[in-house]
């Protein structure tokens, strides 16, 4: 059996993102059942020194394409090396548009593609993958078995930032490939958001509905300026255009781990209890007593918060 | 020119209670049928885009599409009321319906050979199965661009300016290929209110209706596809501590105590 990683990360980098696939593959357990990695690495970086990954048995370079992120070049390297090496699960580990090229790419090899799993194991007697994935908006996991081949991706998390042990150097094979495609003639402009530095904060404010106007997400945000927390909401208030689009919490938006978590006025839907259940510790402040979040909260207030929270900042 | 958005009917998961999340061993499902039938949220963003495109541009035409059975055909009255043109809806076997493969295929039988239509707008995932993949392998098939994560499009001058949300920002496109775009949430993008009078008129319009087999579209068969071997549900409840008022302690006292507590410590 064999696995190939496709990425477009610095992977001389100790990096999270490849860090946390790469663990997320351990449950595998490639030794004892036969399973080589390959990764797949796309850049315009012609040349890397020999490093040391843990698992991973070769690495092909895929250099000198000038459009690194785009989805057609990206799924023609991905064709190439599959024309070759008939992969039986290609994992996908991309900056971005990762969720349009695993769907792409599933469809022009006719095969099946999983979108953010939760995690994979491998079924030795069956010889077959077995895919943990959320469903009914993150409400139930479903056990998929996949049939035959897929391309899939974890979900994003930010994952403890140990070290990539030294246990292996894989064979790096230079592949030339040539035959990229520079796009079309769309107008591409980038606007490069600040990030809101939820994914690294410490503390974090979690509003949601119940906190009542976009006045006073103002007020909260002064109250998080002085205890150095972060804001940010659930779909309702994103919508409603109280926050931004990049300070959303959930299924759909960012993923967090902080050491505490605050939610004020949010009673606890599926999608957004996934995006902060790995939280350390969880406050949960709302009126009723009766929400679903006090289910999965530490610490729960039943109250105002406007009361709770300290009173100089209303 | 014309204007597509594929929609789906829905149960509204948001008020299903947190107890009835239980699987039955038997058939190996869930039980939320009491659950109301909605349109799928974020196909909702993308009707309300489609119908802010044609606000400005009387000319371009536009249609609504569903797979799903004849109780779906709500979902489609509601677009006609809103100001939608046309209505189509495909019948699909109930078991096929999860599969994105499938529903990709259908749509882009029903697509390709409409030379007018240039914009295909699909909410980002649905419901149930949480796929999040129908769009991107529609636009495969049809070999148009495809652009997910959109949160507004616009039409001007025979160019369409999409904007669309990355993991580090935001990238602003403008193109004049036939494209297919999935939507995300979007700031104050709720999808418009229809008048009774309105709403009335879409109980007489007609709407298309087409049945065919998969297997008379395409030879390639993705049955096997997503073989869902059982549910879990598995979501660790905690014993949450409430924090009272006393006499010794205001409450929002022991809340910033436990808040410091717990930063000075890093971990509870």
């Amino acid at each position: 059996m064999k696995i190939a990683l496709i990425t477009d990360y610095n992977i001389l980098n100790t990096n999270h993102e490849i860090n946390s696939v790469l663990s997320k593959i351990s449950n595998l357990n490639p030794k004892t059942n036969n399973l080589k990695i390959d990764l797949l690495y796309i850049s315009k970086q012609t040349i890397i020194k020999p490093i040391t990954l843990e698992q991973v048995n070769e690495i092909h370079i895929y250099n000198q394409i000038e459009e690194p992120n785009n989805i057609s070049n990206l799924i023609k390297v991905a064709l190439h090396y599959n024309n070759i090496y008939t992969p039986d699960l290609f994992i996908s580990c991309l900056k971005e548009n990762q969720d349009a090229f695993i769907p792409q790419l599933a469809s022009k090899l006719s095969i099946e593609s999983f979108l953010n799993i939760e995690s994979i194991k491998f079924d030795n007697e069956t010889q077959k993958f077995n895919v943990i994935k959320p469903i009914y908006s993150g409400n139930v996991l479903g056990h998929y078995i996949v049939s035959d081949r897929a391309v899939l991706s974890f979900t994003k998390e930010k994952t403890s930032s140990k070290l990539i042990k030294v246990s292996n150097v894989p064979i790096i094979k230079y592949i030339d490939y040539t035959d990229a495609t520079t796009l079309k003639d769309d107008i591409v402009t980038f606007e490069k958001v600040v990030p809101s530095g939820i994914k690294d904060a410490k503390f974090v404010i979690v509003c949601g509905y119940g906190v009542g106007s976009a006045n006073n997400i103002e007020l909260l945000k002064d109250y998080a300026k002085s205890v150095n927390a972060v804001i940010c909401g659930t779909k309702k208030v994103i919508d409603l255009g109280w926050l931004p689009m990049n300070t959303l919490i959930g299924t759909t938006g960012q993923i967090i781990s902080p050491d505490i978590c605050l939610t004020i006025g949010v009673s606890g839907a599926a999608p957004l209890l996934n995006g902060i259940i790995k939280s350390k510790l969880i406050i949960a402040i709302n009126k009723d007593k009766d929400a679903r979040i006090f289910n999965y909260a530490d610490y729960g207030i039943v109250g105002d918060y406007k009361d709770i929270i300290e009173k100089e900042h209303f | 020119m014309k204007i597509i958005s594929c929609i789906k009917q829905v149960y509204d998961l948001d008020i299903v209670l947190e107890n009835d999340w239980v699987v039955d061993e038997t058939t190996n499902k869930i039980n939320i049928d009491y659950a109301n039938l909605i349109m799928n949220p974020y196909d909702e963003t993308a009707l309300e885009l489609m119908l802010r495109i044609t606000d400005s541009s009387k000319d371009i035409k536009t249609e609504v599409i569903t797979i799903g059975n004849k109780k779906s055909e709500a979902i489609l009255r509601k677009a006609l009321a809103i100001g939608v043109d046309d209505a189509t809806r495909i019948e699909i076997d109930h078991e096929l319906i999860n599969n994105p493969f499938n529903i990709a295929k259908l749509l882009h039988h029903k697509i390709k050979d409409d030379k007018e239509v240039k914009l295909v707008l699909c909410g980002r995932q649905s419901d149930i199965f949480n796929h999040g993949q129908t769009g991107q392998i529609l636009a495969e098939k049809l070999g148009w661009s495809c652009f997910t994560n959109v949160f507004n499009i616009t039409y001007k001058d025979s160019y369409f300016n999409v904007s669309r949300t990355t993991s580090s920002g935001i990238e602003h496109i403008k193109t004049n290929n036939p494209l297919v775009v999935t939507v995300t949430q979007s700031p104050n993008m709720f999808l418009r209110m229809a008048t009774l009078m309105n709403t009335m008129k879409a109980k007489q319009k007609p709407i298309n209706f087409i049945s065919k087999e998969l297997s008379e579209i395409s030879e390639d068969t993705n049955e096997k596809f997503y073989n869902l071997e059982k549910l879990t549900v598995e979501k660790s409840k905690k014993n949450c501590i409430y924090l009272n008022e006393n006499k010794n302690k205001s409450i929002n006292l022991q809340l910033s105590d436990l808040i410091n507590n717990s930063l000075n410590k890093g971990v509870k």
